[in-house]
């Protein structure tokens, strides 16, 4: 274990202040003897109590357990139906209810809070000046904290000068000042362009009006717009009545749970408004010493899903919401006794509306993941003389939280790591010294699975951790030692584990039953198949087809194929534009759906979306999602630029990677859209070898490919740095016809050993990343075509280039297919 | 200078010992009273850090300990006694630091400096304690606790891993890796 007395570890003119600064004088000697009394007094009142209290209860147990010889968990259903039922006939069930729901409301923005004992504002406030608005969305005033969301509505980052320095700086300010003059400062904040969540500490008691002061408006930098805001807010004590008109009422479904390994999702209450479903949620485990890593899943995003096959993932718009603190009413025992060990933590997670269709909902999370306890030591050698870039030896077994690990195929090297974004990228980079190595996967135990662990040395100078991480959409397991200091020490080190996270495999599914609907009244998604899809091509010819339509409230799904295909070929997608020529700057999307009104619905606008094969991961690229269709929609006409379809077969080549290259910079300008500001050019850094010749001549689905050129590029920031790039020499494409875009991959034989099979569907998903193959403009606009091709040549434990000779099999290639196409068909199903 | 403790002692009763104490407390006037003489100096003193007077101290201090009192009996007996008793004694502390300071941030917790009798030494020290209030001026608020619950009050990682909410490992780390970091500011300064 690590020292526990760590502190002498430090310089003692720093322990010694420090405990100093720590230090409280003791208690008075008469003070302790006479609370003492007075306490022993008092015990022997509250033990005549409690014995009064435990002789009821053992008294009416007897009797139960007389009637009911049943086995423990029974006795335990029977005392929570007792309970309830005593609660149902106290108050009365509608009571029960309104009990409960009282105090619950559920505030977008801020998350479930419990509104007993605080003040909210009636409604919003908003303050205009040189035609910016300040307004103060909701105050919740409660017993712990004063929490303000503030908006300055249309204002979008496209308003503000770029870069933006406030959101570099974010040094945001405001204070309420009480009536008496007085300020009470934030305690923190949350803010982005426009909006802005302030917690204040709680009001002092009987303060209903205060004024808001905020400097200046969320990340809007300093003299650019107006500043010095003031708004008097006037609280009011939160009512049922206010709750009910301000607030979306949550409910609490019943038996909305599931329990896979001792481990339990509830979905405690749900709040369902016009824009989002809230979900408010508890994980419960039975191990005091386990601690729930905030967040749920693991591989896979969790979904909200309906009885409708509607699929909803966590809106990202109501992000802030999801880390919303939750507070719920406790009863003043709870206060009074908690429980020493959690073993339950409770969230709030936002997804888009559900279906007003629905009549079930379901909360399906893949995994979950616990921080777990460890104790232990492993001895790594380093050896008499470690060098930077040399690689070591390492065998290592070891036992994780129960797991056996193997740790193997050791390199020691220096990283550059960027600590900033935006301008200060540059500034902030540092040069770490690691140590990275492999591990085998562990293998799953009884449902768990060890995700990550770490580790330090005696003098905390040496930290690692390793485990699982995601790699090109698929996992790896590999770790990393830190020499915080820069030196790197000879012979063994002792490493003591520190802290490991298991992954408790699901899939958990928590589904309710939504309140006040009713299935048989419900108008339900509909589904068309249009047998023949009106166009405005001739029949017989090479042309896109709706094989299938699904409407629903949600969202307006649509399944596209292909007729006119030559033998061994298939539809892959629909394409907005030809892949070759797509220029950034000219982003007109003219793959549309139009109804015959006129309306425009745009792919990828939906809040839902549906798995129609039955998938359970990834989605077919033949299905394209839409918002849902106005009501007064009776046609439909999907406009389709193109279409790419994919032309089986065969060709493969071999190809040497050199060990020893040297790489150079080579400066890139990238155009960055979205991430926190406009569109925007940055120059970022590629390190390169020098290009050599090679003679790679393929005939692949008729295609003549002749590669001649090889390099190698290193990107720092991957997990994968290392890739092989291939060009070929320049050919001509007529842009208005059919032509090659793409390359297909089947397997890709490595030289560790290692065959990497290219599954088709994922590659359909974009999910891999290498191999990849394409085709470009040599420069833009150009008919002068050059095809490329990307590999991975990095070593399994992605810390160095894997030279060697790779042999690269291929088995077709994508066409892009030129329209354009008017697909049109009526929603009565003729 | 005089020599000083460098580690608050952990060795105390065992998890066992301690469990049979708190169920004799229940109903035996003697075992109660071993309790609290136990634990009531590292709760005053805690307090203490939070309210930085022996008034409102001792008010708290007796506060806490009759909700023990009345609360043992619900106690459910998992995990240390300890970490249910300072969990009382946190949420007291708070809600008495708001409400004598509603417009204060709970960051402007009061300092107490140590004592001692060398004129020459006070000079010192009074830079020391300086520097590291300095130190301490900059840490937040949960970092201040960490170091309250293990300095002040003397309290083992798990416990305060119960109290926080957080594994012991994590806390163990999070204790360390804050000194660290005081550490190395201070050696700038």
């Amino acid at each position: 274990m690590m020292d526990e007395q760590f502190i002498s570890e430090f310089p003692k003119e720093f322990s010694e202040t420090l405990l100093d600064f720590c230090e409280a004088p003791a208690p008075r000697p008469d003070f302790i003897t006479g609370l003492e009394g007075q306490l022993l007094d008092r015990q022997p009142v509250l033990i005549a109590a409690e014995r009064s209290r435990q002789t009821g209860i053992q008294n009416r147990w007897v009797r139960f357990s007389a009637l009911f010889a049943r086995r423990g968990w029974q006795y335990a259903a029977l005392v929570l139906l007792a309970a309830l039922t005593i609660a149902l006939f106290a108050i009365g069930p509608q009571r029960v209810l309104a009990q409960v729901q009282r105090w619950l409301g559920y505030v977008p923005g801020i998350g479930f809070v419990n509104l007993a004992e605080t003040q909210v504002l009636a409604s919003p406030i908003e303050t205009t000046r040189e035609g910016i608005t300040l307004r103060v969305e909701q105050v919740i005033a409660g017993p712990e904290n004063t929490q303000v969301l503030i908006s300055s509505p249309g204002l979008s980052e496209k308003d503000l000068p770029w870069p933006n320095k406030a959101l570099e700086n974010p040094d945001f300010s405001a204070f309420l000042v009480l009536p008496d003059g007085s300020r009470m400062e934030m305690k923190k904040w949350e803010l982005s362009i426009g909006t802005g969540k302030l917690e204040f500490p709680a009001l002092p008691t009987g303060v209903h009006q205060v004024t808001l002061v905020v400097r200046g408006l969320p990340l809007v930098p300093p003299g650019v717009l107006p500043e010095n805001w003031e708004i008097q807010l006037s609280l009011r004590p939160a009512s049922g009545e206010l709750n009910q008109a301000l607030f979306p009422q949550p409910y609490s479904p019943q038996d909305a749970s599931d329990s896979h390994h001792g481990i339990t999702l509830r979905v405690l209450d749900v709040a369902q408004t016009p824009e989002r479903t809230a979900l408010h949620y508890q994980v419960e485990w039975a191990d005091p010493d386990w601690e729930f890593r905030f967040g749920l899943g693991s591989a896979r995003l969790p979904e909200l899903r309906d009885d409708l096959g509607h699929i909803y993932w966590q809106s990202p718009g109501a992000s802030n919401s999801s880390v919303a603190v939750v507070a719920i009413p406790k009863s003043k025992d709870s206060q009074a006794a908690p429980t020493p060990f959690p073993t339950s933590s409770d969230g709030t997670i936002v997804f888009p509306a559900l279906s007003l269709s629905a009549s079930q909902g379901t909360l399906w999370v893949d995994a979950l993941e616990f921080q777990v306890p460890v104790e232990g030591s492993f001895t790594l050698d380093l050896g008499k003389n470690p060098q930077i870039g040399e690689a070591l030896a390492l065998d290592a077994n070891l036992e994780v939280a129960g797991f056996p690990v193997h740790l193997h195929g050791t390199r020691l090297r220096q990283e550059t790591v960027n600590m900033g974004d935006g301008s200060n990228e540059r500034d902030a980079s540092i040069v770490r010294t690691v140590l990275e190595f492999s591990m085998d996967p562990p293998a799953e135990r009884d449902g768990f699975s060890l995700n990550r662990f770490s580790f330090t040395n005696g003098k905390q100078t040496i930290y690692g951790s390793a485990g699982m991480s995601f790699s090109n959409g698929e996992k790896v397991y590999r770790g990393q030692l830190e020499f915080t200091t820069g030196k790197v020490p000879a012979g063994k080190i002792e490493l003591e584990l520190i802290e490991a996270s298991l992954l408790a495999q699901g899939p958990w599914e928590a589904s309710w039953t939504i309140p006040g609907r009713d299935s048989s009244k419900a108008a339900l998604p509909v589904q068309l198949f249009p047998q023949a899809a009106a166009t405005n091509k001739p029949a017989g010819e090479l042309r896109p087809v709706v094989e299938e339509a699904f409407l629903s409230d949600r969202l307006t799904a649509i399944k596209l194929n292909a007729v006119g295909l030559p033998p061994g070929a298939s539809f892959v997608q629909a394409l907005p534009y030809d892949p070759i020529y797509f220029d950034p700057n000219h982003r007109k999307v003219d793959l549309y759906l139009q109804d015959n009104w006129g309306r425009r619905y745009d792919p990828g606008r939906n809040e839902a979306f549906i798995r129609p094969e039955g998938e359970e991961a990834g989605l077919n690229p033949g299905w394209m999602f839409f918002p849902p269709l106005q009501p007064l929609a009776q046609n439909l006409t999907l406009h389709v630029p193109g279409m790419e379809v994919f032309k089986p077969g065969e060709a493969s080549f071999d190809i040497q990677v050199p060990p020893d290259l040297t790489f150079k910079p080579q400066e890139t300008t990238v155009t960055v859209i979205g991430g926190g500001g406009p569109e925007r050019q940055i120059t970022e850094t590629m390190w390169v070898s020098d290009l050599w010749p090679v003679d790679i001549s393929l005939d692949l689905a008729g295609y003549p490919l002749h590669f001649t050129q090889a390099r190698i590029e290193r990107d720092e920031q991957s997990d994968t740095p290392y890739t092989l790039q291939l060009n070929s020499d320049p050919f001509a494409v007529d842009q208005g016809e059919l032509h090659l875009i793409g390359l297909r991959f089947a397997k890709v034989d490595m030289p560790d050993g290692k065959t990497i099979q290219i599954d088709p569907a994922l590659e359909n998903n974009g999910m891999i990343s290498f191999p990849y193959g394409g085709v470009g403009p040599l420069e833009p606009g150009s008919s002068q075509v050059q095809a490329g091709v990307g590999l991975g040549v990095t070593t399994a434990d992605g810390a160095d280039l894997l030279s060697g000779s790779y042999h690269v099999e291929l088995n077709g290639v994508t066409e892009w297919v030129p329209g354009p196409w008017e697909l049109s068909f009526s929603l009565s199903g003729n | 200078m005089k020599s000083k403790v460098l580690a608050r002692a952990e060795a105390g009763p065992t998890i066992e010992d301690e469990a049979s104490l708190v169920k004799a407390a229940r109903s035996d006037p003697a075992a109660f009273s071993a309790l609290y003489r136990r634990y009531v100096t590292p709760v005053y003193r805690y307090l203490y850090k939070w309210l930085g007077n022996s008034d409102d101290t001792e008010d708290l201090t007796s506060q806490v300990f009759t909700e023990v009192l009345e609360g043992l009996a619900d106690y459910r007996e998992q995990g240390s006694f300890a970490a249910w008793l300072f969990t009382i004694a946190r949420r007291k502390a708070i809600a008495a630091y708001r409400r004598r300071n509603p417009t204060l941030p709970l960051d402007a917790a009061g300092q107490v400096p140590g004592t001692t009798e060398d004129p020459l030494e006070l000079v010192v020290l009074g830079e020391q304690m300086e520097r590291m209030a300095a130190l301490f001026a900059e840490l937040d608020e949960d970092q201040r606790e960490l170091l309250r619950l293990r300095f002040t009050a003397g309290l083992g990682y798990a416990e305060i891993g119960a109290i926080l909410g957080r594994s012991e490992a994590a806390v163990k780390m999070a204790v360390y890796r804050l000194l660290r970091q005081m550490h190395e500011k201070w050696e700038v300064k």
